[in-house]
Parts: C-alpha cells; structure tokens; sequence
C-alpha cells in the first residue's frame, strides 16, 4: 500500500514536472515560431525583387518610348552585360516628378503578381551635403566657403568632388576631396559684375563609380531668398531629351547646361511649343550622374533651376501604410549600376 | 532494498526522467537559432556577391588585386556592403595559394554565423584567374 502511494506521488512529481517544462519551453519559443517568415516567402519575395530588376520588362525599350503602354515590368537595361544595370530611362520614369513617370498601379499590374505590393527606393550609396559656411565680399569679387560632408548612414565617407557653380552663363569650376572624416571646405570666387542666384553643383565619386551628387542655391550680388526648386519651370529628361516646361508667360530661357563628373557643357535647343522647350542631352560614356541646369529671365528676375539625369533620388510604389500593407513586408538591398555609376536599390515586397 | 526508501528512489527516478526531458528541450534550441537565422544567410550571401559583382563591373577588382592595394579594395568593400555586416576576404591565384598576405577584414567574424562568398574572376590585363572569398557576417 505504501510502495503505490510513493509510485503514484512519484508519477504525479514526473508528470508535473514534465507538463511544466513543456509549457515553459513552450511559452518561450512561441513568439519565434509565431513570427518566424516562412522561408519560402522570404525567397519568394527576395526572387520577385530581382526579377524587377533583372528583366528589362516588355517592351524592353519601354523607359525611353513615354507613349508605350506597359505590358510586363523590369528595370534592367535592354542587352544588359551585367547583372543589376538598370535603365536609365525606366529608372527616370519611376520618380513621380517626371512628366513621363507611371503610375504605381501600371507597374503594379504589369508585374502581375496580385496580392504582392511593392516599393523600390533608388538612391546614392553616399550622401553629399552643401552648406555656405561664411562670405566675403571685396570690391570686385565675393568669395563664398562652403562646408562639404560626405556620409553614408551618418559613417564618413572619403570621396573625391568636382564642383561647378553656374551664374546666369558663366560656369566656375573647382574640385576638392573629403578626408576620411567625410568634410572637406570648398571656396567659390564670383565676380561682382555678376549677379543673380547662383548654383553650385558638386559631384561626388568613390571608386568603384559609386557616384553621387549634391545642389545648393545661393544668391550673388542679388536680394530676396532663393526660390524653391520648381518654381519657374518643370524639368523632365527622358530619352536623352530634356523637356522643359516654363511656368509663366514672358519668360527665356538662356541657357542649358550638363554637369558630369568629367564633363560639363551646353545643350541645344531641338525644339519648343508655346511654353514647352525640348533639349537634347548628350549621352556620354561618363559613370556619372547628370545634373542639367536651366538659367534664364522672368521678367527682368534672373532664375536658375535644375534636375538631374537618372532623377534620383526617388521612391515609387506602396507606401506600405494601408492596413493589409503592414504584414509580412520584406525589404531587399541590391547595388545597381545605371549609366555605369553604382547606386543603391532598395525593394520591399509586400505580403498578402 | 528497504521498503521505506524505495519511494525516495522513486522521487529520484523522477527527477532524473525530468532532467532527461529537460536535456532534450535544451539540444533542441540549435534548431530555433537555425530557424531564425536561415534568412539572413540568404540575404549575406546575396549582398557579398552583389557587392563582389559591382566591384569587377569593369574588372577593377582584379586590377586592385593584381596591384596588391589591398588598402583599395577594403575601402570599397566597406562602402559596397550594407552598413553593420562585417567582412573577411582572402584571394587565391590558380594554384589555391593565398595571395594577400595583409588582413582585408573589418572586423571580427568568431562566433557569428558567417556565409562565405566564393567569387571567381579574371585580371583582364595579364589574364590571371583568382579565387575570391568573402566570408560576411552581421556585427552583434
């Protein structure tokens, strides 16, 4: 009788214990196994976004034809020789700012993969900034010192520039190199029988070709604040044309420049319809990105405006916002080279 | 055996099945460790290669490699491969023979789960083929 009351209480003991570790353990891992993806959404999702940017979509050439309508979509380069070359145009047509840009729901049903929104986010792999540090002005001449970082995720990057400041249609040109810390001082001299708002343009290069770029307004000589970007024309490339719309009546355009890297010229004027002008852009063998500048006079006002050539930086697609949006949404980082310069892709694939 | 100890040696058999259950659970933790780190080794590899693939574009990794700037090549590694990963590269000639002799690594790998990228390319001006091989891992 004593031997099975000590066997049941031993029994009971196990048991217990057993049953409590198990939902001990139980308790612990469930939240992992709760929010574990399964890994065949995760590639799933990961070979969608490649495939965005690995087929050049149909038809292949649809980046630079605006009037053609989207059958299936892909960013890669027509012909491409390596993976992750993106089309210029496509890439262009992507920044909602552009006259040509689609929609997200033409890209979306182009794709064809109901219940899988997405976003793709095309930026510089580093960040340049410009700020105008201080002035002095002489009797013929102003000289202006900006200070120049370099950062990638706030990390210094080193990288070397080339700086052009544009004044109505004089150009200045200058180059300077961020030390390791990512600064570097950059010193702008315009003469005083100039005036009028100026724009200085510095283009940033770490090897290999991973470019960026940065713009700053300033005012020379000239009262009243800088205008903000858009507001004397709307400028759109695209197909190497650029296409610019001029905001109000009475106004000339005097001249259209290209920055690169390397080079830096005027373009010519192909042709124009009531307030529209049409430039054709160069193409050049350039791993840069194109900052194109358009000066000219509203009124008696000198203005300046600009866009660069891919137009990026820039985000298309869901915004992920929506309340089936937030589950499941995986989020892909590809290095991408557009016109040879190496940008930074980012894709986030949407779940249903 | 006494018969008034042998619920005593009861309560131990007990608590030695209980040890044993427990044992179990605990071997089994590798397997969750596995689970969640099963994406990122996917998402590693494809960023050493993606980075690997933008460096020799236009061969100017095997260029670097021919000119020994190890310095060069650890610079645009860092900038190519996302922030917070960190890496190992070792580069091989034809007979599997190291030839960097300075480390190419920003950090240390130990104890991380590390994926490793092997990268085959040729230097285009002597036609020199090299193993290339990127071990990344997340910094913790």
């Amino acid at each position: 009788m004593e031997t099975s009351v000590d066997t049941m209480l031993a029994c009971s003991l196990m048991v217990i214990l057993a049953l409590s570790a198990m939902a001990g353990v139980l308790t612990v891992v469930h939240p992992y196994l709760q929010d574990q993806p399964s890994p065949y959404d995760t590639e799933m999702s990961r070979k969608l976004a490649e495939y965005l940017l690995l087929e050049t979509g149909n038809p292949s050439n649809w980046g630079s034809q605006a009037g053609v309508s989207l059958v299936s979509f892909g960013l890669a380069k027509a012909g491409y020789a390596a993976p992750f070359d993106l089309d210029i145009d496509k890439v262009t047509r992507l920044n909602q700012e552009n006259y040509y840009s689609i929609s997200y729901l033409e890209a979306f049903a182009a794709v064809g993969a109901q219940g899988k929104p997405f976003r793709i986010s095309v930026r510089p792999v580093f960040n340049v900034s410009l700020s105008l540090a201080s002035q002095v002005s002489e009797p013929t001449q102003a000289i202006y010192y900006f200070d120049v970082s370099t950062k990638r995720s706030e990390l210094p990057v080193a990288a070397s520039l080339r700086c052009y400041t544009v004044l109505g249609n004089d150009v200045f040109n200058a180059s300077a190199s961020t030390s390791s810390s990512g600064v570097a001082s950059l010193t702008v001299t315009l003469p005083n029988s100039l005036s009028g708002t100026a724009l200085l343009v510095a283009i940033a290069k770490v090897e290999p070709n991973i470019m960026s770029y940065a713009v700053c307004a300033f005012k020379h000589n000239s009262a009243g604040a800088v205008q903000p970007q858009g507001t004397f024309a709307d400028l759109s490339p695209l197909n190497h044309a650029l296409r610019a719309e001029l905001l109000y009546a009475g106004m000339t355009v005097t001249s259209v420049k290209v920055f690169s890297y390397n080079y830096c010229f005027n373009l010519e004027k192909t042709g124009e319809s009531s307030n529209i002008e049409y430039y054709g852009i160069t193409q050049l063998s350039d791993a840069s990105p194109m900052v194109i500048s358009v000066t000219g006079l509203n009124g008696s006002a000198s203005f300046v405006e600009w866009v660069a050539y891919p137009q990026v930086p820039l985000d298309f697609g869901s915004n992920f916002t929506g309340q089936y949006d937030v589950m499941d949404a995986f989020s892909f980082h590809f290095m991408v080279s557009i016109n040879s310069a190496v940008y930074e892709c980012e894709v986030t694939m949407g779940g249903t | 055996m006494h018969r008034g100890n042998s619920g005593q040696i009861r309560v131990l058999e007990a608590l030695l099945a209980t040890a044993i259950i427990f044992s179990a659970l605990l071997l089994t933790h590798p397997i969750y460790v596995a689970l969640a780190v099963g994406g990122d080794s996917e998402a590693l590899y494809s960023a050493g290669m993606n980075a690997l693939m933008v460096m020799n574009r236009e061969g100017q990794l095997g260029q670097l490699i021919a000119q020994n700037n190890w310095t060069g090549l650890s610079k645009q590694l860092s900038t190519l491969l996302p922030i917070g990963v960190s890496y190992n590269l070792t580069v091989y000639d034809e007979a599997m023979q190291v030839v960097n002799h300075s480390l190419i690594a920003n950090g240390d790998a130990a104890g991380k789960n590390v994926v490793a990228v092997q990268y085959v390319l040729v230097e285009r001006t002597d036609c020199r083929f090299y193993v290339v091989r990127l071990q990344v891992g997340y910094m913790k």
